[in-house]
């Protein structure tokens, strides 16, 4: 495989509603600003650019199928090969990947992954029953049928099984509305207390209105390329920012459609399947030894096993073996306050069962922004910086894009220049992960960008 | 593999949900049992409506044109390739038409 580096990035801003464009001058709006930022017109990136990667969720949001050809030919790429991706919530990090793996097997130099969702053209209990379908239509949907009750469901079970509290939930979204507060691309941005999110209106208990992510209309482009593509990009005059951001590993994971197909592995299973190279040791062994004689079964509901698949893979890509030291943000999938504490843990940033003292640890904080809470420790590790899903916005299709590009900015150091404030950008940001998340955890991607020495 | 023809062709009806073959034995003996892996498919018809709110967008101009009985174009500003289709950039210049 060849090295590859994430050179650019735009994001339109998301928004509740974009009746003034459609979606091809949308996701126009974010590639403009990616071949913009590193000096180039259209003009000439489009006779150097090899090809791209579509990004969109939902044919039934769009009511347009074949949407990425629409995307393609408003760019001016036609006639040059692209394809589009669909894996539900994780279709944009799937994106990235993809165009990973093209400019990794040497079939492109330079690529383009773009993505975009239009949530905003039906009303909003209807956009929550089509992203419902993305739940088996026999058997969940019938009973359920709403996102935020599936997620309700298994953050029940979270707290039952590691007493997890909606005040340690509610800590998140305080975390990333007050991050989004000086990201200017975010939908929401609020200065919070726990109390504001808890008397929220309550959508499916625990899960307030403030505990989960919002439908959004917006775009996201990255540019990918191989050692050749930036000599070629910069022959013409592009001037990429040094030290280089290269990709330095990816991972993905997959899981049963149905949670209550998703089978409880052995102690042993457990273990050998699992465990991260920080984990393994003699005190975690025990403190899983512990959990599991007191009825803890994985993946069960409470935990994604795709995430920890997920996760392993691009951390043994990337030669990362304690995430919490090695990784100095991560801008993951909260589409809900839980996610994001089930996510720290099938990502590794505390053990399973740790994640509600985790979220109110203060380590996943930003250093220098007063929260208004009383953190016991100082942030190690800053998640969702930008303000995730919950605050930025969740236009499905751009979502994984969009991290891919808040990743690509800090590791650049230019935070301040596009966001016109300073506040977020992570000192020293030298390598982060970027998560994106499908459904009830059936496909969830892990990429790893970093800063060269 | 079962050596009955699947029934592919259904009336058609007009009604609200409909709920089609929903048979089950009676007594859930072993002979019963075996018999559900021959038993024909649950249908479920059911209306499905949605209202959409689609915007033209940057195409708005044109159409509104159409509708008074304008046929507009767009033209890229540098070279003045014209369209004669509602097309928000140039494929060539990535330029804002005119």
């Amino acid at each position: 495989m060849r090295s590859v580096y994430a050179v650019s990035g735009g994001v339109s801003k998301f928004t509740k509603a974009r009746p003034d464009k459609t979606f091809q001058a949308v996701v126009k709006e974010a590639y403009d600003y990616a071949i913009a930022d590193v000096g180039l017109d259209h003009r000439h990136f489009i006779e150097l650019v090899d090809g791209s990667v579509a990004s969109y969720f939902s044919d039934h949001f769009s009511r347009q199928l074949m949407a990425g050809i629409m995307v393609q030919d408003y760019l001016g790429l036609c006639p040059k090969p692209g394809h589009r991706v669909e894996g539900g919530g994780a279709t944009g990090g799937i994106c990235f990947q993809e165009a990973w793996k093209a400019v990794a097997s040497g079939y492109m130099d330079i690529c383009l992954a773009y993505g975009f969702e239009t949530m905003s053209h039906v009303a909003t209990w209807k956009g929550n029953e089509f992203i419902a379908l993305a739940s088996d239509v026999s058997f969940d949907y019938p009973v359920g049928g709403f996102y935020s009750g599936y997620y309700a469901m298994m953050v029940t079970r979270h707290m039952k099984e590691f007493g997890t509290t909606p005040e340690q939930m509610a800590h998140v979204s305080v975390k990333n509305h007050m991050n989004a507060y000086h990201n200017p691309y975010a939908q929401k941005r609020q200065k919070l207390t726990i109390q504001d999110v808890r008397q929220a209106p309550m959508v499916a208990w625990p899960l307030t209105r403030l505990d989960i992510c919002v439908m959004s209309d917006g775009a996201a482009a990255t540019i990918l390329c191989s050692e050749k593509g930036l000599h070629k990009l910069e022959a013409i005059g592009a001037e990429i920012p040094k030290p280089l951001v290269k990709v330095s590993g990816i991972g993905r994971g997959t899981d049963a459609m149905r949670m209550a197909d998703r089978p409880h592995q052995s102690y042993d299973e457990f273990l050998n399947r699992n465990l991260l190279p920080n984990e393994d040791t003699a005190e975690t062994r025990a403190y899983y030894k512990d959990l599991w004689e007191r009825g803890f079964r994985y993946p069960g509901v409470h935990s994604f096993r795709a995430g920890r698949m997920g996760s392993r893979e691009a951390y043994q890509n990337a030669g990362i073996e304690d995430p919490l030291e090695d990784l100095d943000f991560v801008e993951l999938h909260d589409a809900y306050t839980s996610s994001e504490i089930q996510t720290y843990e099938d990502m590794g940033l505390c053990r399973y069962g740790e994640g509600g003292g985790f979220a109110v640890s203060g380590k996943a904080f930003m250093p220098g922004i007063d929260y208004g809470l009383d953190l016991s420790e100082e942030p190690v590790c800053p998640v969702n910086p930008s303000g995730g899903l919950i605050a930025c916005g969740h236009p499905v299709g751009a979502t994984g894009l969009m991290q891919a590009v808040f990743a690509i900015w800090q590791l650049q150091g230019t935070i301040d220049r596009h966001f016109d404030d300073p506040t977020l950008q992570v000192r020293d940001a030298r390598r982060g992960a970027i998560h994106s998340h499908a459904g009830t955890g059936t496909y969830v991607t892990v990429s790893i960008l970093e800063k060269e020495a | 593999m079962t050596d009955k023809e699947p029934q592919n062709k259904m009336e058609e009806t007009f009604g609200g949900y409909v709920l089609h073959n929903v048979p089950f034995p009676a007594e859930l003996d072993q002979v019963a049992l075996e018999s559900l892996k021959e038993m024909g498919p649950i249908l479920i018809e059911q209306p499905y409506n949605i209202t959409y709110l689609h915007s033209f967008g940057q195409d708005s101009p044109f159409f509104a044109g159409l509708a008074n009985g304008h046929f507009l174009v767009t033209k890229d500003p540098g070279s003045g390739y014209t369209y004669g289709t509602p097309r928000g950039h140039d494929m060539y210049s990535g330029e804002e038409t005119e």
